[in-house]
């Protein structure tokens, strides 16, 4: 019964070890000297400017966050667009459905002033 | 061009997740429009919508629709009632006591209803994907419920904590769903049920699956070692949400641990040993560890666990011949005492955020006698005392591992629920002895109610064996 | 040609370093970042496996992992937000304000 487990302990110890090999591998192999040029943020770039920590204002993080939730809703009409044809009107309403709960999320993060820019 | 059929849908299967999201998406639109100071207005409406849901349990359809995707029995129909009804008290904690403490927001019960919907989707799923979608459901808006105490710290980390182990746990569970699907070509449930690979190589990539889905399920659900974040989540998130969750988030989460076992049939002896062991663990941590612990949600987290253990027990044991009664009642009894339980630390809060201790318990007869008569209730059924309903959970639980031919686990079990025994009995002389100076809570009528009718349900439904026979029935 | 065992063998790979980096990394964001991974490597399986069985099934699953961890995400970096702007620090070891 428990034979079941030796090639699952077989695929957990391959795949630790690869990944503790390589990690280490390259460690232990590839050479570490520190050079000017190396340590630039952008070997052979631009010089930079500035610190890469520079503040900016949070409110672009928080369009960042819509654009990314109504942005990845769009991978759902991509099958969609496919075969809107052969769907129907059925298909039509399932969207329309799906639509309409997007713009209940859309209403409420306009009412509540996310949208609007200070 | 061919039309292409749309998989019919009865709607009738899917009522209650139907109401519950219907009303959730509603809601979000009545709650902008609902001025900050009257909140308990949405707080009423997602009471209604929930109770909307229980009363319409009965007049669901049973079968699977959608694809495949989505069933309901009759034993769907108890866990449901189950989630509804924490739910429904849970909302009334919220409303009274998060006004109390000046962080009510209209969000939070649209996302009260949001986890309730995921919690009825995974109870009702039937394909791998409607598992997923259920558990993340659940658990995204319990992220949020947790932090929505915002701005304290405590609650904040507590999100981020509750939030980054649950994404890891939702990683296994992918990867898990993945190889599942990948030995059997299939993500519905009783599709994989006759597609169990016998040999091979599909074979092991069948079983890693269903291991790496246990423990993603196994975070959710708070199984050793998967428990760690389990005292931080409920100690930092509001009281009346850490009871929500810890009600909501384990029957939950039990139900599709359970739907993984029944899937696996007779195939379930592979890891049948692997899980009798997390289980006994599970007890016994959870048992040993909250001995140590000063602060009362702390406390009741590892006595959370320490139940955990015990489900599990009860859904190894459950045979044929027994059905699943066992663990579903086991689920209802802590889902009534927890309640009581968390709901009774709530109140003793009244409007401080303090971390409440077991000092703050001493004297608590002199203070309040009626409030003390129901955490005395709720410790017992913990404990698993007679007649108490935690005694008949813990009694079937028990009794159909030993009649299972476990006899050593059924021993263990009770040797750690005695040990578990010692720190109710601690927290509940403590309530008895000593005086104290601290004022008298006032009870809300919201909290009033809700207390009572735990209350009401852990001696009644203790009492009445009948209630285990219609459980029997409903899972067999 | 390339066998299925070979995505798995390469996804494996990546949910293993996923797994480590959410164990190892001390801040928030590279664990979300693992996070990431480790679903991704999972989607490649099931991309793999779809491919393998003919069945269009798990493409599903992938759209639906996509959309799911995106609002993981989003909701992990709106409570990062809120606690970077109190502590200063998205070290997640320093999260400590929670003790028994």
């Amino acid at each position: 019964m428990l034979d079941a487990y030796v090639p699952l302990l077989a695929m957990v110890g391959i795949a630790v070890f690869i990944a503790v090999f390589v990690l280490s591998v390259s460690r232990i192999l590839g050479p570490q000297k520190a050079t000017v040029r190396k340590l630039a943020p952008y070997e052979s770039g631009m010089e930079p400017i500035g610190d890469a920590m520079a503040r900016f204002p949070i409110k672009f993080n928080l369009v960042a966050m819509l654009f990314i939730l109504f942005d990845v809703e769009v991978i759902f009409f991509f099958p969609y667009a496919l075969v809107y044809r052969q769907l129907g009107i059925p298909g039509l309403i399932e969207m329309g459905s799906f639509v309409l709960v997007l713009l209940v999320g859309l209403t409420y993060v306009w009412k509540k002033g996310a949208l609007t820019w200070d | 061009m061919a039309q292409i059929a749309l998989p019919s849908i009865d709607y009738m299967v899917i009522l209650q997740i139907l109401i519950i999201f219907g009303s959730a998406t509603a809601l979000l639109l009545i709650d902008l429009f609902i001025p900050a100071n009257q909140k308990k207005i949405t707080a009423l409406l997602a009471l209604g919508a929930t109770i909307g849901a229980l009363v319409a349990g009965p007049y669901s359809n049973s079968g699977v629709t959608m694809a495949n995707a989505v069933a309901f029995g009759s034993s769907t129909l108890i866990v449901n009632s189950i989630i509804l009804f924490a739910t429904a008290i849970s909302i009334l904690f919220a409303s009274d006591a998060m006004h109390k403490q000046g962080i009510e927001r209209g969000e939070t019960y649209v996302l009260m209803l949001l986890a309730t919907g995921g919690m009825l989707l995974l109870a009702q799923g039937a394909s791998l994907i409607t598992l997923f979608l259920g558990l993340e459901l659940l658990s995204i808006a319990l992220y949020i419920l947790t932090a929505i105490a915002y701005p304290r710290i405590a609650s904040e980390e507590a999100g981020l904590k509750y939030l980054i182990i649950g994404a890891f746990g939702a990683g296994f569970l992918v990867f898990g769903i993945a190889l599942t699907f990948g030995a059997t070509g299939s993500l519905v449930l009783s599709e994989i049920a006759t597609r169990i690979p016998v040999t091979g190589i599909e074979r092991s990539l069948f079983f890693t699956g269903i291991g790496l889905m246990l423990v993603g399920f196994g975070y959710k659900v708070s199984l050793v070692p998967f428990h760690m974040w389990t005292p931080d989540v409920y100690q930092g998130a509001p009281t009346s949400i850490t009871s929500f969750m810890a009600v909501g988030s384990k029957v939950a989460g039990f139900i599709a641990i359970i739907a993984l076992v029944q899937m696996l049939g007779a195939e379930a002896q592979v890891i049948t040993p692997v899980l009798m062991g997390i289980a006994v663990l599970t007890m016994l941590v959870g048992s040993i560890v909250a001995i140590n612990q000063t602060s009362l949600k702390r406390m009741l987290a590892y006595s959370s666990i320490s139940h955990a253990g015990f489900v599990l027990l009860g859904v190894l044991g459950s045979t044929q011949a027994t059905g699943l009664r066992a663990p579903i009642f086991y689920l209802a009894a802590y889902t009534l005492t927890n309640l009581a339980a968390f709901g009774v630390i709530m109140v003793l809060e009244g409007s401080e955020e303090r971390d409440l201790t077991l000092a703050d318990l001493t004297g608590l007869w002199t203070r309040n006698p009626w409030l003390t008569g129901i955490m005395a209730l709720a410790l017992l059924s913990l404990a698993g005392v007679p007649p108490t309903v935690g005694f008949l959970g813990k009694f079937l639980v028990i009794s159909a591992v030993w009649q299972s031919g476990y006899m050593w686990m059924a021993i263990i079990a009770a040797f750690a629920s005695a040990f578990a025994a010692f720190f109710y009995v601690r927290a509940l002389l403590s309530m008895f002895s000593g005086t104290t100076d601290r004022p008298r809570m006032t009870l809300d009528a919201r909290s009033s109610l809700a207390l009572l009718i735990v209350a009401v349900g852990i001696i009644a439904v203790g009492l009445m064996p009948w209630s285990i026979n219609a459980i029997a029935l409903a899972g067999s | 040609m390339v066998s299925t065992l070979m995505y798995v063998a390469l996804s494996a790979f990546l949910f293993v370093i996923g797994v480590l980096g959410v164990t190892l990394r001390k801040s928030a964001l590279m664990v979300f970042m693992s996070v990431e991974l480790m679903l991704n490597a999972a989607n490649l399986t099931l991309v793999a496996f779809a491919n393998q069985w003919k069945s269009v099934d798990a493409q599903i699953m992938v759209f639906f992992v996509i959309t799911i961890a995106a609002a993981e995400v989003a909701v992990g970096l709106a409570l990062l937000v809120m606690i970077f702007r109190r502590k200063n620090t998205t070290d997640i070891d320093l999260m400590n304000t929670l003790r028994g």
